[in-house]
């Protein structure tokens, strides 16, 4: 059905999309249309650790663009 | 002729077998059961049924099996095999599979248990149950029969694979199984599955079968893949998943802004908003007043993306503000003001809003905080109403933040959910021409702004010109209350299921149809039960039930009940919006096949951007959309397990997190609490898992009129013991958080946990019960009050009391039946009712009996009772009748006695114990002795003989004179008497027997044996009692000359013993005997005395542990089968 998440112990690897915008995928699955490695991987945790520290703006990377032409 | 017939249910191998069967069974707690819907009760005529479905092996498959096995049938087999188990694990998501195996044609299924089963690969997992099959083999045998006696009440396995056989397995109709899969790969070559038509729909099963084809030929195909990504879902069932899984595609232009000025701009009289006490705002006025209030948030420097909280009741003027923050550009941070200080000033920080829009009359309830208060009814009136009320110049952006609602996390810590514009408009397009909202009068508001379900009411009447009806009751019955006053018949209102039921309440039926037009229920899973009221009484108020999550606005799942299709269960959650895409993902993020529970994904037009500061959290809750041809498209994942039906309808079954393991089961809270729904008498429940005393428990709570023990009743029909709630709870009311939730804090710990008031047993049956509790629990003492799970019990202790409460009383009792009786009191109740019910007379105080037969009272009655039958002995059965051993006495039968419940048992012990009355020297006249008492007492027999040791061959002399004078006899049992031996162990010639038994009992306490020797007759006696006394090996009361009659007795017993010649016999033997080596032929050489033949039993034990102490239980469960049941007794006595 679904795994327990407290029994996740498989390896997963940073991904972002076109939009930056980032998540979670397993290490040995096929990306996602339009997902990119992030270039981490890891633990679960290890890489929500990781997206914590470099995730910080969360606005998508187009409406950040549109914002900034906008005041410029 | 002689008949030996040997049933080596004690030998060392069984042992052996029977630990290794007891590992497997307890290393999968449970049986594998396929987590499929049974099929609709309509379809009763399938019920009961056994059906049969199934599907060629095709041959290219065939022809991969035969090279890859070598032609073996048995690896052909195994290897089919393990595709199932793939199948079964991926369908339940358990990691462990439990299911029984037939691997040969005759053989009896056994079985089959493998752990770890989702991290292997094909190839491992081939591997694997081919070498648990042949370990298997070696213990298959007798000990799977003990197992099942053992695990009596608890399923050994609910699917059973087995081998091409002629046999048709499912006729013999005890399957305790639910399904049987023949793998078939040499003769018909197909996979043929037979199955229980009231458990499953043809229509699954044989999808069923196709899952296992495409999950071998990937298997083969590509053996070192993990099974839990290999593709089983066939193209045509793919499509239909993901086709039922894809809303309308549908255009959504401008924004939220642009459409409520569309509405002003055509007719800007009509009343867009009615607040409390008539306050109302035309669509004009709500225009104009944004707009100045939008303006004012702009020269406060609120921009796109700026965050802004409103403080205010539920009135008209939140309305305008939370449109102005959106006119300004921002998004709007509602706080219900009702809400706690501290939750209030969390949001306000996590929000980073710099300004808080309030009144005078929210202000007071504000914690403190950071942000600047701007008071639209205070000292910014005048500000705020001498702005333009021109609109402003601004160009929303689809992507742009329009509000965050806060959720509560699982930590405690409640979450920001941010929702753009686009996500907001696409939702409330949808429901205002899903909902008709253009035809109804208004929408009735009496939810918290600050709730997602509220969206629905307070924003899709504005877009199409339609009047919100705000009511600013802060107590949600008293909202309730004045929206039933306002309810016009034509009212859209948006509730969840509890609100439904206070409704209900204050609604009278004829009423009930000037109520609403369109009833939106969403917030909280929805039983079929809340809506015959309103399918009953309102058949043209549309009902539907709404389905979402908040990270995806509001609702992303909606089904209309038309009252057709309803049960009393769950209703279904239905289908996608527009522009949404769902999911139901397993946890290796496959597609679930149609009718298997997996995890609600939600994709498209609504899905928020994230959680406010939260990347991490957003990063795993916000996934890739591995299906989705939109580049970059995430996926919420829900936590909530649902399936898909047959008809492309989603099902709701609960959610992910009350998805509880208890004591190694996974329990769905949700389908408890589905089940609890189903009863008539329940309007509301909610299950709980929660410590009492210290100990997790299920407890259910309920509101309706509905006894707890019927409750248990009615769910022990429908869900497995584990999942009994051991505390049923009634409540007049469940407690409802501020969205109309349940408050499932605030729901009470179960009344009486472990009561002050101690209450000691009454009965026989509460004393051993009470006993046994202690021990087991490890307290001094157990009340029969006193609740088996608040004292520390649980489902494994509750497994000993059941296999206790079969030593000592005999009774098979389902495991279940103690979570249903808690207490002694309860439990007791239930075992004396099925006393009664197995046997005709009844158990009465048999301990006391026994007692008093244990302290030697009485010494003066060869026949002795170690337990009464009940009045009414014609319709008793047959009584067992014990002679005694060489000693003479009958009272070492007491704990046979004991675990042989609700039949008379009597001792016979000898004649000369009195010293008054005659001394019986030989078996002959012993039997006849007997005898006259025996017939005197039972009339009719048939007699049931037996007897330990001398006490064997009495029993077989007895039975011998009853056939000669033509008496019917039903049962010679024999423990561990050999005919032509002497009972007791070889004697030492030097010493005369009394100084033999002296020496050798006094030995037991200490005593010197030379010093006993080196005294008189009459000291040795003296001096042997007085140490035996003190020892407590002899009763204080007997006196010396009891004492030495009795050893004359003894004395004359083992002379009578030696004496014994045994005339044939035409009936048979049952002999019990001990697995200890002695030297003697199997039957012990009875077939020579005993023509009906020798039935062997053998126990492991010696011989002078036979019938006392732990061994008697064992020896009562051995002579169960011999003893013929009341029925047939009472079919011999007519």
């Amino acid at each position: 059905m679904f795994s327990n998440e407290q029994e996740d112990t498989r390896t997963y690897k940073v991904v972002l999309n076109h939009e930056e915008q980032y998540s979670i995928w397993p290490a040995d699955r096929e990306n996602a249309l339009g997902w990119n490695d992030a270039g981490k991987s890891g633990t679960k945790q290890e890489c929500l650790a990781y997206i914590e520290q470099v995730w910080t703006d969360m606005r998508p990377l187009s409406l950040r663009k549109h914002m900034e032409s906008a005041t410029a | 002729m002689t008949l030996t017939k040997t049933i080596p249910l004690y030998d060392r191998q069984a042992d052996e077998s029977l630990a290794f069967w007891r590992a497997e069974i307890n290393s999968v707690r449970d049986a594998t059961r396929l987590p499929l819907a049974p099929p609709a009760p309509t379809e009763a005529g399938h019920a009961a049924q056994l059906l049969t479905a199934e599907v060629n092996l095709p041959p290219d498959l065939l022809g991969i099996l035969a090279t890859l096995t070598r032609g073996s049938e048995r690896l052909a087999f195994a290897t089919v095999a393990a595709a199932a188990v793939a199948c079964f694990q991926r369908y339940t998501g358990e990691t462990g599979v439990r299911v029984g195996v037939r691997p040969a044609a005759e053989g009896q299924a056994f079985p089959l248990v493998l752990r770890g089963v989702d991290a292997l690969t094909f190839r491992q997992l081939m591997e694997t149950l081919r070498g648990k099959l042949r370990e298997c083999a070696t213990h298959n045998g007798v000990a799977v029969e003990r197992l099942a006696k053992e695990f009596a009440g608890e399923q050994l396995f609910d699917i059973v694979l087995s081998a091409a056989s002629a046999r048709d397995a499912s006729s013999d109709g005890r399957t305790t199984h639910s399904l049987e899969l023949e793998i078939d790969t040499v003769r018909e070559r197909v996979l043929r599955a037979r199955f229980s038509g009231a458990r499953y729909g043809a229509t699954e099963i044989e999808r069923l079968l196709g899952h296992i084809l495409d999950t071998l030929r990937g298997g083969l195909g590509r053996p070192t893949t993990p099974i839990r990504t290999l593709a089983y879902v066939n193209a045509d069932e793919r499509d239909f998943v993901l086709d039922s899984g894809r809303g309308a595609a549908y255009e959504i232009e401008g924004t939220l802004v642009e459409q409520i000025e569309r509405q002003a701009a055509l007719d800007g009289a009509r009343v867009a908003v009615v607040g409390a006490g008539g306050a109302r705002y035309t669509y004009a006025e709500l225009n104009r007043r944004s707009n100045q209030l939008a303006r004012h948030l702009r020269a406060l420097g609120v921009g796109e993306e700026t965050r802004v909280a409103i403080c205010l009741e539920r009135t008209s003027e939140f309305v305008a503000a939370a449109l102005a923050v959106l006119k300004a550009g921002g998004a709007y941070v509602p706080l219900d003001p009702e809400h706690p200080a501290s939750r209030l000033s969390a949001m306000i920080e996590d929000a980073g809003t710099a300004i808080v829009l309030t009144s005078e009359a929210t202000r007071e309830r504000l914690p403190s905080h950071w942000g600047v208060e701007v008071s639209i009814d205070g000292a910014e009136a005048e500000a705020i109403s001498s702005e333009s009320d021109e609109p402003l110049e601004f160009e929303h952006d689809a992507r742009s933040l329009a509000y965050v609602l806060y959720t509560s996390g699982s930590t405690g810590k409640p979450k920001g959910v941010m929702v753009t514009h686009g996500g907001l408009l696409n939702y409330l397009k949808w429901a205002t021409e899903a909902y008709g909202v253009g035809e109804c009068s208004s929408a009735l508001v009496h939810t918290s702004v600050s709730f997602d379900l509220t969206l629905t009411g307070l924003f899709a009447p504005l877009l199409c010109g339609r009047t919100v009806t705000l009511i600013d009751e802060t107590d949600a019955a008293a909202s309730i209350a004045r929206a039933v006053e306002l309810g016009d018949g034509g009212s859209l209102v948006k509730l969840t299921p509890a609100h439904l039921e206070l409704i209900e309440n204050c609604l009278t039926p004829e009423r009930a149809a000037q109520f609403a037009k369109i009833l939106v229920i969403g917030g909280e899973a929805l039983t079929g039960d809340k809506l015959e009221f309103w399918q009953r009484h309102a058949p043209q108020t549309r009902l539907i039930n709404e389905y979402g999550p908040t990270e995806t606005v509001v609702g992303c799942c909606v089904f209309e009940a038309t009252g057709a299709e309803t049960t009393s269960g769950a209703v279904a959650i239905g289908r996608p919006i527009a522009n949404t895409n769902l999911y139901v993902l397993d946890g290796g993020g496959e597609l679930c096949p149609l009718g298997v529970p997996g995890e609600l994904y939600i994709g498209g037009a609504g899905v928020a951007r994230g959680y406010l500061n939260r990347p991490e959290l957003t990063a795993e809750k916000f996934v890739p959309d591995p299906f989705s041809t939109v580049e970059g498209a995430r996926l919420y994942r829900t936590g909530d397990v649902v399936r898909w039906r047959n008809d492309g309808q989603l099902e709701f079954l609960g959610r992910q997190d009350e998805q509880i393991k208890l004591r190694g089961y996974r329990i769905e809270l949700g389908e408890i609490e589905a089940a609890l729904a189903s009863h008539g008498g329940v309007r509301g429940c909610a299950v709980m898992l929660r410590e009492v005393a210290g100990t997790p428990a299920l407890v259910g709570y309920v509101t309706g009129e509905v006894e707890a023990d019927e409750l248990k009743d009615h769910l022990s029909r429908q869900l497995p013991s584990y999942m009994l709630p051991q505390w049923i709870v009634r409540l007049d009311a469940l407690p409802l958080t501020p969205n109309g939730k349940v408050d499932r804090k605030a729901l009470p710990a179960p009344e009486a946990v472990g009561r002050d008031r101690y209450v000691a047993p009454r009965t026989a049956v509460e004393e051993i019960l009470c006993g046994m509790w202690a021990e087991l629990l490890g307290r001094e003492r157990v009340g029969v009050e006193d609740n088996f799970f608040a004292l520390g019990g649980h489902s494994l202790l509750a497994a000993q009391v059941v296999a206790r409460i079969r030593a000592t009383l005999g009774l098979d009792v389902p495991l279940r039946v103690l979570f249903e009786r808690l207490t002694v009191e309860t439990l007791a109740r239930e075992l004396e009712q099925q006393m009664a019910e197995s046997e005709p007379e009844a158990f009465t105080g048999g301990i006391n009996e026994y007692v008093g037969a244990h302290a030697g009272a009485q010494l003066d009655a060869c026949l002795v009772p170690l337990r009464h039958a009940a009045a009414g002995d014609g319709e008793a059965c047959a009584p067992l009748f014990c002679v005694h051993p060489a000693s003479g006495l009958a009272h070492l039968y007491v704990e046979l006695a004991a675990n042989l419940p609700g039949r008379a048992f009597y001792g016979l012990q000898s004649h000369g114990l009195s010293p008054e009355r005659a001394l019986d020297t030989t078996v002959e006249a012993m039997a006849a002795r007997y005898l006259s008492e025996v017939t005197a007492r039972e009339t009719a027999g048939p007699y049931l003989l037996a007897g330990w040791s001398l006490g064997g061959k009495v029993a077989f002399e007895m039975a011998r004179q009853l056939e000669q004078a033509g008496r019917p006899v039903g049962l010679v049992a024999i423990f561990d008497t050999a005919p032509e031996l002497p009972s007791s162990d070889e004697t030492n010639s030097e010493l005369t027997w009394e100084e033999d038994y002296l020496t050798r009992s006094g030995a037991t306490f200490g005593l010197d044996a030379d010093e006993l020797l080196a005294l008189s007759k009459e000291k040795r006696l003296a001096r042997y009692l007085d140490a035996a006394k003190a020892a407590g090996h002899v009763p204080s009361e007997v006196t010396e000359a009891q004492f030495a009659r009795f050893l004359e007795v003894y004395a004359a017993n083992e002379a009578a013993s030696r004496t014994y010649q045994p005339q044939p016999y035409a009936g048979r033997v049952v002999l019990f005997r001990s697995d200890a080596e002695n030297g003697l032929a199997e039957t012990y050489g009875w077939e020579r005395y005993a023509a009906g033949g020798v039935e062997v039993v053998r126990l492991d034990t010696t011989h002078g542990q036979f019938v006392q102490g732990e061994r008697a239980a064992a020896l009562a469960r051995l002579m169960r089968p011999f003893l013929p049941p009341s029925r047939s007794c009472r079919a011999a006595n007519g």
